[in-house]
């Protein structure tokens, strides 16, 4: 039993060798991702890197947006500043609580903002919450709650990923890299909005469907709402609009609407917005006409009460 | 609680530690807490029908316990009738209840004749055609007297629930493993580090050819109409690998925990697709069960009918195959595969070479070129009869056979395919494929080939299949394909 024990023990140091040396190699080595299937380093889009890499020099702002890709595509922080608020877009890649939370630890003292909006999508409450994992390990600091988020997810991408970001992280990869302001069809806004350029959803039929909860998402959720109740900061809920048929093919919506509407002010843009097709470049995003109205709309229903 | 999972991980640990540390003082204690270990691994996966397990055990150790002592020849029967059709029946009620009423009202519906039984809200207890199969060996054997039956309730308990082979096999026999319960166990390392090499071995084929070729025979075999002829026939031999390596993965995993508590079980599997025929075949897949329905089903049934010649041989392979697909669950598509594959012996009994064995020369490192084409030969025979298989139905079946032909041959598909997934698949596949071929003459592909290899090549070797499963491992965790039946 003893030789067992031993020998497991030494075989487990050696694979553990052996294992990040192929990690590292299959990174740097491989570009097809095809064929690093577990490692998904800088797998997502959304200048995620700038903007982490940006937000560490903000400071004592007037509103931080938060969410997922509907934040930083639908909050155009140009509009805002035009009506004098010092603003930063907070928002990354398919953002579940489970990563707002762990965010708002990371640079709510520090960005110390007045009013905080954040884009809620029932999507996300729906998530495991893997991609936008993947996405802050591969794009900003790995520290202690980064690696308890990526215990507590359990998934054989974030170890990778995680081991692979650690030794880029070591190597200096976070102060040397830039990224470009222009990728595809995105174009980086300082504050952290992407501009995408118009261009129209074309229509598809939905099946009708439930959204289907994850509780997890939900336990973070108030935890990320009780930090920014802690802050002293207004917290202001908000439902980007997605496109009309999509939305309607979901049958619990009133579900999702009832439990935000408990956290706090809660407005579902789905249900205040005169909606047309014409205003999304995809099912979930709007395009620059969209974003104008949107953005106007909540300018006026909001902000300008405070 | 399946066995490629975190939460299994950990109960195994526990398990394993108390198990040798612990209870290991006492050949009984170790027993009672494999009972434990066995009923809590049971619950974990599906409480509601535990109480089933329960009274099958126990219903069937006082019968074991009375059939022996009952001199009365009626009596004695009445007792194996009773332990047989409880069996049988259980089986019956629980898996095809609803399969009987369903197609009770749909051949009354074909006669335009209205009749409309309502089915049953059954829910069918997990491993129960594998747990029924050893209770029913039991008896048998009891009646036969090939075996004792065993006094200690504990003993049988264990031998009815024993946790690697509970949910999906091998089926073990009474003569193989009561009395391993029985006597007590001790702790080698060559046994236990073999078993961890046969779950390596089992997991790789599970998590990283299985699953990832799942996806790709999903999208296919529920869309068949949407899918060029290419694309089906690919699928199809896909489909062949994806349940090979399931069930032998997961077969592969249960020998090796039995291993790492001191256990022998059953094998399961002999390489078959490198068969080189269908006799061959059945001979080399799902062993535990051919065997139990050549020693209970076919043998009987080819000595009742032996006066008939190859046309009584015939019949018997016939039926045997029949139970074999129904053995699967209740559906006519699981019939109609073994209806197919006991066709296929047709020619092999007519030509008298069912029972010839054609072993793969061992010298040779390569097939000769007709081992190969018998090899492809009866691959492709298998892959036709699990089509029918896969089918959810048998008009799906027939859709996709004649989609092949009917559909474009080599045009994209319609809906978006992850290309990425199906080269892996493939290339995970030949590999594995290789490994076996290497490793045929063992008991699992693992077991002794890198044996003479220095330690640091084995564990080179080792770690490289823990790497592939890390790198290429299916992230949606998949059940296992026999754990339906």
């Amino acid at each position: 039993m003893k030789k067992f024990f031993y020998k497991i023990l030494l075989f487990v140091f050696f694979f553990s060798i052996i294992y990040i040396v192929s990690i590292i190699v299959m990174g740097e080595v491989i570009s097809n991702p095809f064929l690093k299937k577990n490692l998904n380093y800088n797998a997502s889009s959304g200048h995620s890197f700038t903007r982490f890499k940006q937000v560490k020099n903000i400071k004592n702002i007037d509103i931080l947006f938060l969410g997922a890709s509907n934040a930083y595509r639908g909050f155009d922080t140009r509009i805002f500043e035009q009506n004098n608020y010092k603003v930063f877009n907070l928002g990354s890649s398919s953002q579940t609580p489970l990563q707002t939370e762990l965010l708002l630890k990371r640079y709510l003292k520090q960005l110390n903002p007045k009013i905080i909006i954040y884009a809620v999508n029932a999507d996300a409450f729906c998530s495991d919450g893997i991609e936008s994992s993947l996405d802050l390990i591969s794009n900003d600091i790995i520290d202690f709650e980064m690696i308890k988020l990526a215990l507590s997810q359990n998934h054989i991408k974030l170890y990778n990923t995680l081991i692979y970001s650690l030794y880029k992280d070591i190597t200096g990869h976070l102060q040397t890299y830039k990224q470009p302001a222009i990728i595809d069809n995105d174009k980086y806004i300082d504050s952290g909005f992407i501009e995408r350029e118009n261009s129209n959803y074309e229509y598809r039929n939905y099946i009708s469907s439930n959204w289907n909860f994850n509780k997890k998402q939900f336990k973070a959720f108030t935890k990320a709402v009780e930090l920014i109740k802690v802050s002293g900061a207004k917290l202001y809920l908000v439902q980007p609009p997605i496109v009309n048929a999509k939305y309607k093919s979901f049958t619990n919506n009133y579900f999702f609407d009832n439990k935000m509407s408990t956290y706090g002010k809660y407005d579902n843009y789905n249900l205040l917005l005169n909606i047309n097709d014409t205003m999304f470049y995809d099912e979930n995003h709007l395009n620059k006409y969209g974003v104008d109205i949107f953005n106007n709309a909540l300018l006026s229903r909001f902000i300008l009460e405070n | 609680m399946i066995f490629n999972s975190t939460i299994f991980l950990l109960f195994f640990l526990l398990f394993f530690s108390i198990y040798w540390f612990i209870s290991n003082k006492s050949l009984k204690y170790q027993n009672i807490f494999l009972l434990i270990g066995s009923y809590f691994f049971y619950v974990f996966a599906d409480w509601r029908l535990s109480s089933y397990l329960i009274a099958v055990s126990i219903l069937n150790y006082f019968l074991g316990l009375y059939i022996p002592k009952t001199e009365s020849v009626i009596k004695r029967k009445i007792l194996v009738y009773v332990g047989v059709l409880q069996g049988v029946g259980g089986l019956v009620f629980f898996k095809y209840f609803n399969f009987f009423i369903e197609s009770f009202n749909q051949f009354f519906k074909i006669l335009n004749i209205s009749i409309s039984i309502e089915t049953l809200n059954i829910i069918i207890p997990l491993g129960i055609s594998f747990f029924t199969f050893r209770t029913i060996s039991y008896i048998l054997d009891v009646d036969k007297e090939k075996i004792e039956p065993t006094k200690n309730w504990i003993v049988f308990f264990n031998y009815v629930s024993f946790f690697p082979s509970l949910l999906s096999g091998p089926i073990d026999k009474a003569k193989l493993l009561v009395p391993q319960l029985e006597n007590p166990r001790f702790f080698k390392y060559k046994q236990a580090s073999s078993g961890l090499r046969q779950i390596l071995w089992g997991l790789f084929k599970k998590l990283v050819i299985a699953d990832n070729i799942a996806v790709f025979t999903s999208q296919v075999f529920d869309n068949s109409s949407e899918f060029s002829g290419v694309y089906l026939i690919l699928a199809a031999f896909m489909y062949s690998i994806q349940v090979y390596t399931d069930f032998s993965g997961y077969t592969d995993m249960a020998i090796g925990i039995a291993r790492l508590l001191g256990f022998e079980i059953t094998k399961n599997f002999n390489f078959p697709f490198f068969a080189q025929n269908i006799a061959d075949y059945w001979r080399r897949w799902h062993i535990s069960l051919t065997s139990w329905l050549t020693e209970y089903v076919f043998t009987p049934l080819s000595i009742k009918f032996r006066y008939y010649g190859k046309i009584g041989l015939i019949l018997a392979i016939i039926i045997n195959f029949i139970i074999v697909g129904a053995w699967h669950g209740a559906n006519w598509t699981f019939i109609v595969f073994g209806l197919i594959n006991g066709i296929y012996f047709i020619p092999l009994i007519l030509k008298n070479k069912m029972n010839k064995t054609k072993k793969n020369k061992t010298d040779r490192i390569l097939p000769t070129f007709r081992e190969f084409f018998n090899i492809i030969k009866t691959f492709t025979l298998i892959t036709l009869s699990l089509i029918v298989f896969r089918s959810n139905s048998i008009s799906d079946a027939y859709n996709y056979f004649i989609h092949i032909f009917s559909n474009s041959f080599i045009a994209t598909p319609k809906i978006d395919v992850q290309n990425n997934l199906i080269v892996i698949s493939l290339a995970m596949s030949v590999l594995m494929f290789i490994v076996e071929w290497l490793g045929k003459n063992q008991d699992y592909a693992l077991e002794t080939l890198l044996e003479k290899k220095p330690m640091l090549f084995r564990w080179l070797f080792y770690s490289i299949i823990i790497f592939l499963i890390v790198m290429y491992a299916q992230t949606t965790q998949t059940a296992f394909i026999y754990f339906q039946f």
